[in-house]
């Protein structure tokens, strides 16, 4: 009784998580249709520079567009991002209906990875020259 | 004649302490003649306290806050989710889970900021629908 209990618990956050990000998808594309100007950055803002999230909302725009290059010039770090949740999200429900899925999230140093990958990130996309321009926020 | 076993004798040097006699020298251990064994140490720190399971890591909502919304409050709770990982591997096992208790208030912190901004844009958006 309980463990179906857990499971049905575990699909409706599952499915509610899915609604809530193709909401925010879909608010995203029709305000920008609509000609609403995107948020920006706050650390852009202040300093110039970008932060290792710059570009995540037009990346995510791109990718309603089905284009994935335009995506990954606008922050390449999100879309990695976006595909490796994506994933968590299908082992979820997979693991919510008995069958188990590996992630790479699972893996016994996954956050320090994540942490050198933001930090690697962050320092390319700062850098002059032909790399940091396309892991840059602004396209090119 | 039997010399005595090995095992702690009152010192012959000091009477107040006691020397180890291996069972046919005396060696240089003593300890104080009224000191009491060390209790064994407490189970606690050494034994995971949840069948062998690392603590959640909230390594998934930590990338959300650093892509999403707030790099200044994802970043932290990267480098706790991290902690938990090499502190659970290290076998410091209260220690990864106060870890992953810091990776969660991190990641407590920046769904209020992220929801706040929504809240606060969508505020926004209707004033300016209405004008």
């Amino acid at each position: 009784m309980s463990k179906t209990h857990n499971v049905r618990k575990s699909v409706t956050l599952h499915a509610a998580v899915g609604v809530a990000a193709l909401s925010g998808l879909t608010t995203v594309r029709v305000l920008h249709d609509q000609g609403v100007h995107l948020p920006g950055c706050p650390f852009r803002a202040v300093l110039g520079l970008d932060c290792p999230g710059c570009g995540s909302t037009r990346a995510m725009l791109r990718l309603t567009h089905f284009d994935l290059l335009g995506a990954i010039n606008y922050n390449a770090l999100c879309v990695a991002g976006v595909v490796i949740l994506a994933w968590v999200w299908v082992a979820g429900v997979f693991r919510a209906l008995g069958k188990n899925m590996r992630t790479p999230l699972d893996h016994r140093y996954a956050s320090r990875v994540t942490l050198y990958a933001v930090v690697v990130f962050w320092a390319l996309r700062l850098t002059p020259g032909p790399v940091g321009e396309f892991l840059a926020s602004l396209p090119r | 004649m039997t010399t005595p076993g090995a095992g702690w004798y009152p010192d012959p040097q000091n009477a107040s302490m006691k020397r180890y006699w291996d069972g046919s020298a005396w060696t240089e251990q003593v300890q104080l003649a009224s000191s009491v064994p060390p209790p064994p140490p407490p189970n606690g720190p050494m034994m995971p306290t949840n069948s062998q399971m690392m603590p959640r890591k909230y390594l998934v909502e930590s990338i959300l806050a650093t892509i999403f919304c707030c790099l200044p409050v994802g970043i932290p709770g990267i480098v706790f989710s991290s902690k938990v990982e090499s502190l659970w591997n290290a076998g410091a096992y209260a220690e990864a889970q106060e870890a992953s208790r810091k990776a969660r208030m991190w990641s407590l912190i920046a769904l209020g900021i992220g929801l706040s901004i929504v809240a606060l844009q969508f505020v926004t958006f209707v004033i300016g629908l209405s004008q």
